[in-house]
């Protein structure tokens, strides 16, 4: 084993334990070896929001790379006044809406529909009913058909949905990442829930046989 | 013997009756059940199908890092100098050649008029101008002849044996023959 091995070998032992802030520290620092680590914790977790919220593995995988390339880019814009994973969230979403609004100029969206793109409350109302799950992200049936579900939900709701329900983000998180209200927050979650539940119900009773009130009238 | 409820004054109101309706139903109960039945379940599918990163992806975002840093790329800093000092030297040559027109026309317009010789003949075939006034002769062919008064007399205007046609315009009132 070479001498350089062992160097990264021991670097990798030190590293290991320290938690997500003291990492981009060590990184600050200069040690490259931290921002590899923070690249191997998150590096599903950041992908796997922005195929949810793109619905495109292709897509996904660019948006998560350059996530990396940004906050080895901006390292020190990094303030160490919020969590790491909200200031990596922070840019998830936010190139994944650049990406978003990219992708429906490309398919020629009327932007008269969604009104101003820029502005948030209007232009992500717009649910991405033309989505076909990506074959190659490897999924089974059942997922290929919540993510279906999941594309019919507005952006707007999808997104905070993605970062509650998946990424395991608290509210306070969300209301940071976001921009956002805490109560806004939660309402848009709650409304994001039903319309998911609205587009599983399928799913619920052919997997898991939760007859609803509705079913038992009809 | 009456038991309280049986007391008129302890029955429940009609307002008490509408809440409990809407606190205690099972229709309410119910739709909360299945609601947080559905949450968890939504849950549970969300993330029993996550999708993770390609085996390439630290490789590749390292190769986008060493992109976006490599100094054998010029930086944008060394593109905006190499695009000023273009733009420079062009702007230097359009500068100079101007100057260079501006002072040839006006080298050429302050040579004089007679040692001027147009630029395309050469000097030895160049026609001098003569410029030396030209002497004009009066001409006294007609200086005897003098005019007798019925020679003037006979001198009709041209407008007597050609008429315009048509009314004369009429004077006006206020016209008044001059006085000479």
């Amino acid at each position: 084993m070479s001498q350089s091995q062992t160097d990264s070998k021991a670097e990798q032992k030190r590293l290991n334990p320290l938690t997500d802030e003291e990492l981009m520290l060590e990184f600050q620092n200069g040690s490259t070896g931290a921002f590899t680590l923070l690249m191997r914790r998150y590096k599903d977790q950041v992908v796997n929001y922005a195929f949810r919220f793109l619905g495109n593995y292709d897509d996904a995988i660019d948006v998560g790379q350059e996530v990396f390339v940004r906050v080895y880019k901006y390292k020190n814009n990094f303030g160490h006044t919020i969590k790491f994973t909200t200031w990596l969230y922070t840019i998830t979403a936010n190139l994944s809406k650049t990406e978003l609004k990219r992708y429906w100029r490309r398919n020629s969206v009327s932007l008269e529909q969604s009104g101003n793109p820029d502005s948030d409350d209007h232009a992500w109302d717009i649910p991405d009913n033309d989505y076909l799950p990506d074959e190659r992200a490897d999924q089974s049936e059942i997922a290929k058909r919540v993510q279906i579900a999941l594309m019919k939900v507005s952006p707007t709701n999808r997104e905070l949905i993605v970062l509650r329900d998946l990424q395991d983000c608290s509210y306070e998180q969300i209301a940071e990442i976001t921009s956002l209200e805490l109560g806004t927050v939660k309402s848009r979650i709650n409304r994001g829930r039903k319309q998911l539940q609205e587009h599983l119900r399928d799913i619920y009773n052919d997997y898991f046989q939760i007859v609803t009130k509705q079913d038992n009238e009809s | 013997m009456k038991t309280p409820l049986d007391n008129e004054e302890q029955h429940p109101s009609e307002e008490w009756a509408k809440l409990r309706h809407y606190v205690a139903t099972p229709k309410g109960t119910g739709a909360v059940a299945e609601s947080f039945e559905q949450n968890v379940m939504t849950k549970i599918l969300l993330s029993s199908s996550a999708v993770t990163a390609p085996e390439n992806f630290e490789d590749e975002v390292m190769r986008r890092i060493a992109a976006e840093t490599d100094p054998l790329v010029p930086h944008t800093w060394d593109k905006i100098v190499s695009a000023l000092k273009s733009r420079t030297a062009a702007v230097i040559g359009v500068v100079a050649l101007v100057t260079g027109s501006s002072i040839s026309i006006y080298t050429v317009s302050q040579q004089s008029a007679e040692t001027y010789t147009a630029p395309i003949l050469q000097k030895n075939e160049a026609v001098e101008m003569d410029l030396s006034p030209v002497r004009v002769e009066r001409d006294t062919r007609f200086d005897n002849v003098k005019q007798t008064s019925s020679m003037k007399a006979t001198r009709t205007p041209d407008s007597i044996n050609h008429p315009i046609p048509g009314k004369a315009t009429p004077k006006k009132a206020s016209d008044q023959e001059e006085d000479y």
